[in-house]
C-alpha cells in the first residue's frame, strides 16, 4: 500500500491547486498538481457517484472515449484539499480546453448530439444528467468527449429533463440562430457565456421561421412561459406531476433527431473555404511550402501546434502527418473552419479547428474574471505555425509588426512564420483602398524584431513574389 | 447499450402503443397547439421577478407529458385566460388586482 501510495505522489502536496472554473456543484471539484488533473466526490456526491458507477454505465462510455478516463486514487495525493472527499479520482490531461465561443458551428452541434447520445445511454442504465453544460463537453480533434462524471446521477422516477432550459440556452438556440437566421453564435456567447435564451431568440425570428413544432415549442412556448407569472405556491402543482421515461426518452430523441437535421442558413461558400483552390501562387510554390512544413514537423516532432490561420487545416494536415501530435487550428472564417472540420473528421486528424479573432482572443472571464481562461493563459503548444497570417494583423489590423512578432514568440518555444512581402498581390490588394501608413512593414525589419526575441534557423523563399518562411527558437 | 435502437424503430412505434384512444390523441395534441398559438400571441404578462428561470421548461414538459400534465398547465394558466377573455366594466384589467407585487 505504502509503495502504491509513494509512486502516485509526483508532486508536493502544497503545489495543488483548485481549478478557478470549478466551483458550482458541491458535489465535487476539480484540482489540478503538476500535470496530473484530480476530481474529488464529496460526501454530497457520493451516493449518487456510487450507483452510477455501479451500474457500469462511465466503464462502457469510457470504452469508447465518449467520455474521459478516470481511475480512484489515494486521498492523500490532495493533501488537506482532500478534507471533505470521500473520493479522490485522477484524470487524464486534455491537451486543450476549449470554449463554446470558439467552436465551429459543426463542432457546437457535435456536442450537442454527444450530450443527448449520453443523456440517452444514461437514461437506459437507470441514470441521468444533472445539467447540460456545453462546458462539460472538450475535443479531441474533432471527436467530442464528456468530461463531467459528477453530472451523472441516479434517475428518479418520473422526473422531468432538469437540464432542457440550459440546454436550449447553450446548445440548441445558438444552433438555432445559424440555421434560422445564418448568424453564427460565437460573438453573443463569448458575451454572455451560459449561450442564448429562448426569449431572446424568439424576440429576432421571424414569424415564418417560427412555423414549426420544434420552433413553437422550446423556442415560442418555453419563452412564453416564462415570461407569463404562475403565482408562486400553484407552481408546486408542476412539482407533484410525473414525467413518464418513455416521454422523456421520446423527447430527448427528438430533440437529437431534429438537431441532426439542422444545417446553418447561409450555406455560400465564404472568401477562405475556397482559398486552398484559388491562392494565387503556382502548385509549386504550394509544394514548396508544404515541404518545408512537412521537414520542420519531422524536426521538431511538436505534440501540439497550434496553425494560427489554418484556413481549411491543409498545413496541419501536413504537420499531422509528419510527427505533430495535435494541432489546435486556428481561423477567423467560420467557412474555413467548418472545412477544416470536415477535413479532421474525412481523415480521422487529430486537429481541432478553432474560432480566433487574433486581433481579440478570447479573454480570462467569468466570475472573478477566471472561470473561463483567456487564450494566452491556454497557450501550451510546441510549436506555432503562422504561415500567411502576420499581414492580416499588421497591416489588415494596424497593429504593429513589432507586437505581431512578439505576440507570435510568446506562444511557443519555436515555429514557422511566413512573410509576405508588401509586394505581393495579396498584400496589395489589402492596401488597394486604403492609404499605405505602414512604412515599417518589411522584411528588414520583421528579421530584426524576430531575431532580437529568437534565432533563426531556417529561412526558405517559397513564392516568386518573395514570402519566405522563418524557422525560429526563442530564446532563453 | 440498446440506447441506438431507441433512436431508430422502437421509438416510432412506440407512439401508437400506449393504448390511448386517437380521439383523445387529436383532443391532446389540439389542445397543446391551442396553448402554443396563444402563448405565441402573447397573452401573457412579464413575469415576478425571482422566477425560477427553468418555468418555462418545466411547463413546457407538463405539455409533452400527456394529457395530465396538460391538465396541470390549463388549471395553472386558467385565470390568465379567463383574464384575457373577460374584463371587468370599468374595463380595467383583472390582472392588476389579481397581481401582489414581489418583495
Amino acid at each position: 500500500m505504502a509503495r502504491t501510495f509513494e509512486r502516485k505522489i509526483t508532486h508536493r502536496v502544497s503545489d495543488v491547486r483548485a481549478d478557478p472554473g470549478s466551483f458550482r456543484d458541491p458535489r465535487g471539484r476539480i484540482y489540478h498538481a503538476g500535470e496530473k488533473v484530480y476530481r474529488t466526490v464529496t460526501e454530497i456526491g457520493a451516493e449518487d457517484y456510487e450507483f452510477v458507477r455501479d451500474s457500469g454505465l462511465i466503464e462502457c462510455l469510457q470504452d469508447d472515449a465518449r467520455i474521459i478516463a478516470s481511475k480512484t486514487v489515494e486521498k492523500a495525493v490532495l493533501g488537506d484539499r482532500a478534507a471533505d472527499a470521500r473520493y479522490v479520482l485522477e484524470h487524464p490531461r486534455l491537451p486543450f480546453i476549449s470554449h463554446p465561443y470558439e467552436w465551429p458551428y459543426p463542432a457546437l452541434k457535435a456536442a450537442a448530439l454527444h450530450h443527448l447520445d449520453i443523456h440517452l445511454a444514461a437514461l437506459a442504465e437507470g441514470v441521468t444528467l444533472s445539467d447540460a453544460s456545453a462546458y462539460n463537453i472538450q475535443f479531441l480533434g474533432v471527436q467530442p468527449v464528456f468530461i463531467d462524471l459528477l453530472s451523472f446521477r441516479k434517475y428518479r422516477d418520473g422526473e422531468m429533463w432538469s437540464g432542457h432550459r440550459q440546454f436550449c440556452e447553450q446548445f440548441l438556440n445558438p444552433l438555432l440562430l445559424r440555421a434560422k437566421l445564418g448568424i453564427a453564435h460565437n460573438a453573443w456567447y463569448r458575451g454572455t457565456q451560459e449561450g442564448i435564451s429562448a426569449g431572446d431568440l424568439r424576440q429576432i425570428l421571424p414569424w415564418n421561421k417560427k412555423l414549426s413544432r420544434n420552433v413553437l415549442l422550446h423556442v415560442v412556448a418555453q419563452a412564453a412561459f416564462q415570461k407569463s407569472a404562475v403565482p408562486s405556491g400553484d407552481s408546486t402543482l408542476a412539482t407533484e406531476f410525473r414525467f413518464p421515461l418513455q416521454k422523456y426518452q421520446r423527447m430527448l430523441a427528438k430533440m437529437r433527431r431534429w438537431i441532426e437535421s439542422l444545417e446553418p442558413a447561409d450555406t455560400g461558400k465564404t472568401v477562405w473555404q475556397e482559398y486552398t483552390g484559388i491562392h494565387n501562387y503556382s502548385d509549386e510554390e504550394f509544394t514548396a511550402k508544404k515541404d518545408y512544413v512537412a521537414r520542420f514537423s519531422a524536426a521538431a516532432k511538436p505534440k501540439i501546434i497550434w496553425d494560427l490561420g489554418c484556413n481549411t487545416g491543409e498545413f496541419s494536415q501536413v504537420a499531422l502527418e509528419n510527427g505533430t501530435e495535435l494541432s489546435c487550428a486556428f481561423d477567423y472564417d467560420q467557412g474555413a473552419l467548418e472545412a477544416a472540420f470536415a477535413r479532421a473528421a474525412d481523415e480521422r486528424l487529430m486537429l481541432q479547428p478553432l474560432l480566433l479573432d487574433a486581433a481579440n482572443p478570447s479573454p480570462n472571464q467569468g466570475w472573478n474574471e477566471h472561470e473561463r481562461k483567456g487564450l494566452k493563459e491556454r497557450a501550451n503548444a510546441d510549436a506555432v505555425l503562422a504561415l500567411a497570417f502576420v499581414h492580416h494583423l499588421a497591416i489588415g489590423r494596424n497593429i504593429p509588426l513589432a507586437d505581431v512578432v512578439e505576440w507570435l514568440v510568446g506562444l511557443a518555444p519555436q515555429g514557422v512564420i511566413e512573410f509576405v512581402p508588401k509586394a505581393d498581390p495579396k498584400v496589395q490588394e489589402l492596401l488597394a483602398l486604403r492609404e499605405d501608413i505602414f512604412p515599417q512593414y518589411s522584411e528588414e525589419s520583421f528579421r530584426r524584431y524576430l531575431s532580437s526575441r529568437a534565432s533563426i534557423i531556417e529561412v526558405a523563399t517559397v513564392t516568386e513574389s518573395g514570402r519566405k518562411l522563418f524557422w525560429y527558437r526563442r530564446n532563453g | 447499450m440498446g440506447y441506438a435502437n431507441m433512436l431508430r424503430g422502437k421509438e416510432d412505434s412506440s407512439m401508437h402503443r400506449n393504448g390511448r384512444p386517437k380521439v383523445w390523441k387529436y383532443a391532446a395534441k389540439s389542445a397543446l397547439l391551442c396553448a402554443v398559438l396563444a402563448l405565441a400571441f402573447d397573452f401573457s404578462r412579464p413575469a415576478f421577478a425571482y422566477l425560477d428561470p427553468g418555468t418555462g421548461s418545466i411547463m413546457l414538459q407538463l405539455l409533452l407529458g400527456g394529457v395530465a400534465g396538460g391538465l396541470v398547465v390549463a388549471k395553472l394558466y386558467w385565470h390568465k385566460l379567463k383574464e384575457f377573455f373577460v374584463r371587468d366594466a370599468s374595463g380595467e384589467d383583472l390582472r392588476a388586482k389579481d397581481n401582489t407585487p414581489g418583495e
